[in-house]
């Protein structure tokens, strides 16, 4: 191009026009090395500064700025020159923008923008424009020479900045492209994060080593160290972690108190001084991320501020509301896991203590001249609240007795062994069973509540005769069948065991007689229930006893009847225990 | 899973910490671990070498925010050396360079705990 141009000036002009050439000659030059030097560049300030610094150069101005459009009629200033760093960034609404150079003093309209750039002494204003599309304005102030801005000095500087235009708009795309990707980076690492910690949650058990993990996360990823988490146990919040100096004791409990009131948060929020958790905002809270397991809210993590000081924003609020419900399916399972490891602990605890419960029942009957005797226990659960024995006094005496514990399970079985422990303890030789019965009762009264209590029968018989006695605290009457199939129910006695101190008992006597038999059984056979909450009751025990008493042994009479009861409602220990004590006067 | 190890070398008033393999969720104890018993020992100049460090996941680096606080607190600090670009990158993605100073080299990271 300075090729042409100079044979050109040789050729045809006069010194005047040559003069005028020459400049012109420099300016094309000038705007052909801007030109080449914009577009290789791709970064935006080095473009906003090429084309503030060269014409400031060349023509002596001693300010400029760039104001860009950030979006319809709003335009941030991207560059200055020679003007205070605080107006940078600044934005500022131009309605209506000329498409054409201006001059800002000569301006005849009165707007803000007028004012603000006249404020600082920005004299000429080109307008930045690609393909009808205003895409901002380049400004520069005075020059130094305090001339005026010539005709060809405004053609050079328009034509700049129609060059200048096509460099910004591509380094634009060139930046948004990069944020996109940095972007992309970003929750390509949020992904990351939420996978690696998903795997380590997998082999996690404990409620302190998910929360680490969690912690971990959140301050590399979110650059928080100030945070808490609560979580709900029975409808109340009650802080499980907490990382940073910044919520003291006293803090986190107004915090709570304040949290208690509000309703569940199912939406993570982010908090400022305007909103509803204002009170939580000041005291360092910025954001609430809910917990949550099947739409159901289980707790909530309280973030305080990021350490960069950068605001917690929509676009953290994915990452962080998948993590508080990864943290708390993790929690949930964790404490399935303790209950099923706690459930199988106290399962085989109660497999022990059956063991033992059940060596308190006679494993085997002892043989009595001319008497048959059978008695069995089947509890309900593992341990049961059911008592029978049979004691031996001398030769001719034994004991027999039958007692019922209120409630079931590991209660009943603790106060059936304070009971059997008791009864051996007695001495048969010095008490009447009246008595002895009556010292049970103080025994039982004095170590449990009242809604703990025995039902209780103890029978002495002498075998020589077929005399007995016998006291009844309340149990279900065992019946005597007698040889003409008549039924007679031993009653006499007094109160259940337990509810009373220094109650007194009647004693009763009877005489079970050759081919008779007297059967004690517990609550759990005569309310056995069918499928219609019919009580299987004792009319059906004393009808099965009466039918078949005669031809049969007490173990077949006995195991007979539990027969029946299975057919009469299927599993009869399903609620309760069932127990059995028979003994019959046979012919030897 | 690969491995992650640390080693340790103690100056006058600095130690450096040299990490290598992967820190991840499950290897962050570990490098925890290291870092409390440096506090116990009332180490509070510590260099974090990660030259032979090749991944460093979000777990990672919550750990050094896990600490900085209380460490700042005590007139001390961390600074980190040696980052790959890889693992740099990372640190750059979540912001750290605008809290942590980060180092070429563990030299230059050891002169600026000296000049402070």
């Amino acid at each position: 191009m300075s090729h042409h141009l100079e044979s050109f000036k040789e050729r045809n002009l006069t010194k005047i026009q040559t003069e005028e050439l020459d400049r012109r000659h420099i300016e094309l030059l000038a705007l052909f090395e801007i030109s080449q030097s914009l577009s290789s560049s791709l970064n935006l300030k080095s473009i906003l500064d090429t084309i503030l610094l060269v014409p400031m150069g060349r023509m002596m101005i001693s300010r400029g700025l760039v104001l860009l459009q950030d979006e319809a009629y709003e335009y941030k200033i991207k560059n200055i020159k020679g003007l205070p760093y605080s107006i940078l960034e600044k934005q500022i609404h131009i309605s209506s923008y000329p498409d054409h150079p201006i001059f800002i003093s000569k301006t005849e309209k009165s707007e803000d923008w007028i004012s603000f750039l006249s404020d600082y002494h920005i004299e000429l204003l080109l307008p930045l424009i690609s393909k009808h599309n205003q895409r901002g304005f380049i400004g520069y102030g005075s020059k130094l020479s305090k001339q005026p801005y010539s005709d060809e000095e405004i053609e050079f500087l328009s034509s700049l900045s129609n060059i200048a235009v096509q460099s910004i708009e591509n380094a634009i795309v060139f930046e948004e492209l990069n944020s996109v990707n940095r972007e992309l980076d970003k929750k390509i690492q949020e992904l990351n994060t939420l996978f690696e910690i998903g795997k380590e949650f997998n082999h996690i058990f404990e409620q302190e080593g998910i929360l680490k993990q969690l912690s971990y996360s959140l301050m590399g990823q979110m650059l928080i160290n100030q945070f808490f988490i609560a979580l709900k146990t029975d409808d109340t919040l009650k802080i499980v972690y907490k990382k940073g100096s910044l919520f003291t004791t006293e803090k986190l409990n107004k915090c709570m108190a304040f949290c208690n009131q509000i309703a569940d948060i199912l939406q993570p929020v982010i908090l400022n001084e305007n909103n509803q958790y204002e009170q939580l905002y000041r005291m360092g809270v910025r954001a609430i991320i809910p917990m949550n397991i099947q739409n159901e809210n289980g707790g909530y993590i309280f973030l305080g501020d990021k350490l960069d000081k950068s605001e917690i924003n929509n676009n953290n609020l994915d990452f962080l509301t998948t993590l508080g419900n990864m943290t708390m399916i993790s929690i949930e399972n964790a404490r399935l896991f303790k209950e099923t490891l706690e459930k199988q602990t106290l399962e085989e605890e109660l497999n022990l203590a059956k063991n033992i419960q059940q060596r308190l029942l006679p494993s085997k009957m002892p043989d009595i001249a001319n008497f048959d005797i059978h008695g069995f226990n089947l509890a309900s659960k593992q341990v049961g609240g059911d008592y029978f024995d049979v004691i031996r006094l001398n030769k001719h005496t034994y004991i027999l007795t039958i007692a019922d514990v209120s409630g079931k399970g590991m209660p009943a079985s603790l106060l059936m062994s304070n009971l059997q422990a008791g009864l051996k303890t007695l001495s048969f030789e010095n008490n009447t069973l009246a008595e002895i019965t009556l010292k049970l009762n103080n025994l039982i009264h004095s170590n449990t509540s009242i809604e703990k209590y025995i039902t209780f029968f103890i029978l002495k018989i002498n075998t020589s005769n077929g005399k007995i006695e016998y006291v009844n605290a309340g149990h279900n009457p065992p019946l005597l069948i007698a040889a003409d199939n008549s039924c007679r129910k031993l009653e006499k006695g007094g109160i259940i065991l337990g509810m009373m101190k220094d109650v007194s008992f009647e004693t009763g006597y009877d005489t079970l007689s050759r081919g008779e038999c007297i059967t004690m059984f517990t609550d759990g056979v005569t309310e056995a229930m069918d499928e219609n909450n019919t009580e299987f009751g004792e009319e059906s025990v004393i009808k099965y006893f009466q039918n078949h008493f005669r031809n049969q042994s007490c173990e077949q009479l006995n195991y007979g009847l539990l027969e029946q009861l299975k057919s009469f409602c299927g599993d009869p220990t399903k609620s309760d225990d069932v127990t059995i004590l028979t003994i019959k006067s046979v012919d030897e | 899973m690969s491995g992650f190890d640390i080693s340790r070398s103690d100056f006058d008033n600095i130690t450096a910490l040299h990490l290598s393999g992967f820190l991840d969720a499950h290897t962050v104890p570990v490098f925890e671990d290291a870092i409390q018993s440096l506090l116990k020992e009332d180490i509070y100049n510590i260099i974090v070498n990660m030259q032979k460090l090749d991944y460093i996941s979000s777990a990672g680096l919550g750990v050094f925010m896990g600490f900085i606080e209380e460490i700042r607190e005590k007139g001390g600090d961390i600074k980190l050396s040696n980052l790959s670009s890889k693992v740099y990158k990372v640190f750059d993605l979540l912001g750290f360079p605008a809290l942590f100073e980060i180092y070429e080299n563990e030299d230059t990271a050891k002169s600026k705990f000296n000049n402070s």
